[in-house]
């Protein structure tokens, strides 16, 4: 099953999301369960916040799919911490949330 | 091994171990203290860990008997009992021998001690029923410092947030320039991408930030998203997430947010995380224990921030090192003053700038020399617990000692100095001053006595002074004694302050009997003897059926004084500057009067020739200056005043105890020798003798 590759841009922020949201749409139209989507954030020098929530959108979706979801060029964990400015240890080992380190509240 | 290596270990054991002796000496007091007991475990853990590293394995074994002894109660959560104390404490003095003179520790006090702890270790478990509750104490020392607040800081930004502008992440970056700031992104509320507003904002931040700025400064941040965001910025203690300097357990951060405490019991009875209990058998909210987990790491950041702060600025120095630097620093105000001299009849500006530039920088380098050796009195006092705590029980009376002004500070040489006399006057205190328990109960006062020790400052001195709320002297007693001795004439009426000044002469003692605590022919006379050798003073003021205080009026430093420079005839004096009121100059007197008035106030006079003898005639004019300490003024009259001088106190020795009013020697600019002026000295020899 091929995989679905969506480049990120450069400046990956508010003014480009919604661009990005309508690839990230198609590519889960395409995609089949046991398929997998590569967000490519290998060419992002500047993103905000806007895209961590994007990415946890996508990530539950394709969970609750069955479509695998990865980042390269980054470490998707480290990528968000940094996006929110939140810390990398700061996950809570208890609670169900597990959706990925550091992000709350996402579904399993 | 390095002997520096041993050095510093020999150093950090023993701090370790009064450590140690501070903190048994709470459980003492409050046998649920946890953090006293956690402190005390954590003593004896790193004495034993080290002093086997080191080589010391009769200490390493043995600590670790004691160290099992504790554990046993630490990990029970059982409360201390006095047996335990002591031992501990008995052990505490066994390793102390063990480490200074191994082969003068007694075996048979190890085999003792090894046999009680084992006992202790082993019976003391009390059935579940049985076993006290322990309370967490209340008086929580804050942390970092009580200057650094907590807050918990939840924004959500209102969902145009992105449109407005606004970048959140930016903010929170802002927030964490202010200090250590834990951040955890809430993403909840982001709905699946297809519902997803790509220019909406759905996450929310929840921030812990410990910092040194006031709410404002963190409420500025938010300026801008007033009104249109949700922004809460709420202070929390910090007892609710540190115990002392300690990160609290998840349990007791979770038994301060209104939880059952059946729950939270309940999950710490089983053995899986209390926080998945609570979640997953319990039904306690996530958020509840999520919070409560981010509270705990924030907590564990400050505190490893502010150990690597504290360990960034502390560094360990032998103390002959300090001594030698300030012998230097003294020799370089030695110089500086005679290159002073030498410039002075110079018409050389550059020269002259050189000199004041030296002359600026040997102040500088001799006040941070000098700050380097003030320790905080409290290094002293603390080894009165101890001292108090074994009087007390050999003695058989209730008492307590009371510590105020520890974190005064005085320098090392001085510290050294007052520890004997400070021990005599409590000794004294416990044994001769406080009554027993039966007796203070039938004076209506509380069965127990309280010594207290306080220290403050007091211009150049250090006032220490010793007090008790016991009997106070009875002067009928000490007046008879002092006649029965022949210290005084049977038929001397002296004043009350007199009298009381009577168990300053050698010998003096009204003990009825010769105790092992005090009152075994040494008397009050060695403390005053000891005082006056440090340029200080001992005074006594008492009240019958209210008790007696003993003050200490101590030079804050021995080493370096601003003082005076002053002639008399052909000899040189420096008096301490912080004794000087005043000064004038008038036409020299004939026949001086033994007062001179001031203003409103009449003042004793005394000529320097009269004091130190001249045989050069005087000039015509002299110049009087007032001196001043604690409640005495002199006015002394020299020929000539030379002004400032800043000067290296050299001792004298044996020859300064025959010497009345001088405390040490200075070396001047010329290569001369002045006398330093023990003006508090003085001032008591005229109000003595007139």
């Amino acid at each position: 099953m091929p995989d679905t590759i969506i480049t990120l841009p450069q400046h990956a922020s508010v003014s480009t999301m919604a661009a990005i949201r309508v690839e990230c749409l198609a590519a889960l139209k395409r995609a089949t369960p046991g398929s997998s989507i590569i967000m490519d954030a290998s060419q992002v020098q500047h993103a905000d916040s806007s895209l961590a929530q994007l990415l946890v959108a996508l990530r539950n979706e394709a969970v609750s799919r069955g479509i695998q979801m990865s980042l390269k060029g980054k470490d998707e964990g480290a990528f968000l911490h940094a996006l929110t400015s939140s810390d990398a240890g700061s996950s809570c080992t208890v609670t169900r949330s597990v959706a990925k380190p550091g992000m709350h509240g996402g579904a399993a | 091994m390095n002997d520096k290596l041993i050095e510093t270990f020999l150093d950090e054991a023993h701090e370790l171990l009064d450590g140690l002796e501070d903190q048994l000496l709470n459980l003492e007091k409050n046998p649920t203290d946890v953090e006293a007991m956690n402190a005390a475990f954590r003593a004896l853990h790193s004495i034993k860990g080290s002093a086997s590293m080191f080589g010391f394995e009769a200490v390493g074994s043995f600590a670790h008997e004691v160290e099992a002894a504790l554990d046993h109660f630490r990990s029970s959560s059982m409360p201390s009992t006095p047996e335990l104390a002591d031992a501990v404490l008995r052990s505490r003095d066994h390793i102390r021998a063990l480490l200074d003179a191994p082969e003068t520790a007694s075996t048979e006090e190890q085999e003792d001690l090894v046999a009680t702890l084992a006992a202790l270790a082993g019976k003391s478990r009390l059935p579940e029923a049985e076993r006290p509750i322990i309370t967490i104490p209340k008086s929580i020392e804050t942390f970092p410092s009580p200057d650094f607040r907590t807050f918990r800081i939840r924004y959500k930004p209102s969902a145009d947030a992105y449109r407005r502008g606004v970048k959140p992440e930016s903010l929170i970056r802002e927030l964490r320039d202010l200090g250590e700031a834990s951040v955890r992104c809430e993403c909840a509320s982001v709905p699946p991408l297809s519902e997803l507003d790509p220019e909406a904002c759905y996450l929310s931040w929840d921030v812990l930030l410990t910092t040194s700025m006031p709410a404002g400064t963190v409420k500025d941040i938010f300026i801008f998203e007033e009104g249109t965001s949700g922004v809460t910025i709420d202070e929390i203690s910090q007892d609710e997430i540190l115990e002392g300097d300690e990160v609290r357990r998840l349990g007791d951060i979770l038994s301060r947010r209104q939880l059952p405490g059946a729950s939270i019991e309940a999950a710490l009875s089983r053995q899986r995380p209390i926080g998945e209990i609570l979640i997953n058998d319990l039904g306690t909210p996530p958020a509840v224990v999520e919070d409560a987990l981010f509270e705990q790491q924030h907590a564990r950041t400050i505190v490893q921030a502010a150990r690597e702060e504290s360990e960034r600025k502390t560094i360990r120095i032998r103390s002959d090192k300090l001594d030698g630097l300030l012998n230097l620093v003294g020799e370089l105000v030695t110089v500086q003053a005679q290159l002073s001299q030498t410039v002075k009849d110079s018409n050389d500006r550059h020269l002259h700038g050189i000199s004041d530039y030296v002359k600026r920088l040997a102040g500088e380098l001799r006040a941070t020399s000098m700050e380097l050796r003030l320790i905080p009195v409290d290094s002293l006092f603390a080894k009165f617990k101890r001292l108090v705590r074994d009087l007390s029980k050999n003695l058989g009376r209730e008492m307590e000692l009371r510590l105020e002004g520890g974190d005064t500070e005085i320098d090392k040489s001085v510290i050294e100095v007052l520890n004997d006399p400070l021990v005599h006057l409590v000794r004294n205190a416990a044994d001769h001053g406080l009554e027993s328990a039966a007796d203070r109960e039938r004076d209506g006062k509380p069965r127990c006595g309280t010594i207290t020790l306080k220290a403050q400052h007091a211009g150049a001195f250090v006032r220490i002074s010793v007090s008790d709320d016991g009997h106070g002297l009875n002067r009928d007693k000490i007046l008879k004694k002092a006649i029965d001795r022949g210290i005084v004439p049977a038929d001397s009426r002296p004043s009350d302050d007199e009298i009381d000044m009577l168990i300053f002469k050698p010998g003096f003692s009204t003990a009825d009997v010769v105790s092992s605590v005090s009152g075994r022919g040494v008397g009050l006379d060695v403390v005053k003897t000891a005082i006056d050798q440090l340029g200080g003073a001992i005074t006594v003021k008492s009240q019958l059926g209210k008790g007696t205080e003993f003050s200490l009026d101590i030079p804050l430093t021995l080493a370096i004084i601003d003082g005076f420079l002053v002639r008399s005839g052909t000899r040189m004096f420096v008096i301490p500057l912080s004794s000087v009121d005043s000064c004038f100059e008038r036409v020299r007197q004939k026949d001086p009067e033994r007062l001179i008035q001031r203003g409103k106030e009449f003042i004793p006079y005394v000529s320097s020739r009269d004091l130190f003898g001249e045989d050069e005639t005087p000039p015509d004019r002299e110049e009087v200056v007032i001196v001043s300490v604690f409640d005495s003024r002199l006015a002394i009259g020299f020929d000539q005043v030379l002004g400032g001088y800043q000067t290296v106190i050299k001792p004298i020795g044996e020859i300064a105890r025959y010497a009345v009013g001088v405390s040490g020697a200075a070396v001047l600019a010329d290569g001369g020798v002045a006398l330093i002026l023990d003006v508090a000295a003085l001032a008591r020899a005229y109000k003595e003798h007139g």
